[in-house]
């Protein structure tokens, strides 16, 4: 009989970000030169005050992405930060982000890795480095 | 108004394709009424597309589940297992805690084809 198992990740949260259509890649690209494994993307349809921000109100994209982020709560901050950097979310009409929590995440990991690092260094699986891999 | 509180929200982001049949298992196998698909494309560490350099995305389905707590770790593990997330590019699960939410009861009536 196949040997089935279930790695159940804890400590982990999720970051949410919502920027103006075509920039998502952007966002996703620092996100992972932070850390983050990888993320979702869904395209909403946002409003808000950019009838008065850019030239005649058409800078600002009506169209959004949706950006969703896994990520191990010893990166979160520094996750979130890269985000806010890469996502210029200081000027107005660019987006906004935020976390929420989350009780328990799962997906396949290689059991390489698991042997590698979470046995022996308690370290979250979540937290390997592009280079470790 | 009726509301209930402390129920869990369960997301499962899979490959394009292995929603449908998920979520008619949630309805008529476990009879679960909260359930949402939408569209989505992503991208990990461990992509099939991932040598052909960042950013190349593949088309994914999420599919949201709204539970009670009683029921959560049932329905997490129901999931995790029928859409084959325990396998190479098969996608993530995760569990988020709600504040509150209100029941969606529907009525006993043939649905529509």
């Amino acid at each position: 009989m196949k040997k089935i198992e279930m790695v159940v990740l804890t400590d982990v949260s999720l970051i949410t970000a919502i920027v103006q259509r075509g920039k998502a890649d952007d966002l996703v690209k620092a996100a992972q030169e932070a850390g983050a494994q990888g993320a979702s993307i869904h395209y909403a349809h946002g409003r808000g005050v950019r009838e008065r921000l850019g030239i005649l109100g058409l800078a600002v994209e009506a169209e959004k992405e949706v950006i969703n982020i896994i990520v191990s709560s010893d990166q979160v901050n520094r996750i979130f930060e890269r985000l806010y950097r890469a996502g210029e979310f200081n000027t107005p009409g660019m987006g906004f982000m935020w976390v929420t929590p989350v009780d328990k995440a799962a997906t396949y990991i290689p059991p390489e890795i698991l042997e590698k690092f979470a046995r022996k260094t308690r370290r979250s699986p979540l937290d390997i480095r592009d280079d470790e891999l | 108004m009726k509301i209930q509180t402390r129920h869990k929200m369960i997301t499962a982001i899979v490959p394009k394709g292995k929603a449908q049949k998920l979520v008619e298992q949630l309805v008529y196998e476990l009879g679960i009424s909260r359930v949402n698909v939408n569209h989505s494309r992503g991208l990990g560490r461990i992509t099939p597309l991932r040598q052909r350099g960042i950013g190349e995305t593949t088309e994914k389905e999420v599919v949201t589940v709204l539970i009670e707590p009683e029921r959560a770790e049932e329905v997490f593990d129901f999931i995790f297992f029928e859409a084959d997330i325990n396998t190479p590019h098969g996608g993530l699960i995760y569990q988020q805690p709600t504040f509150a939410s209100t029941p969606f009861n529907l009525p006993d009536l043939p649905e529509e084809s």
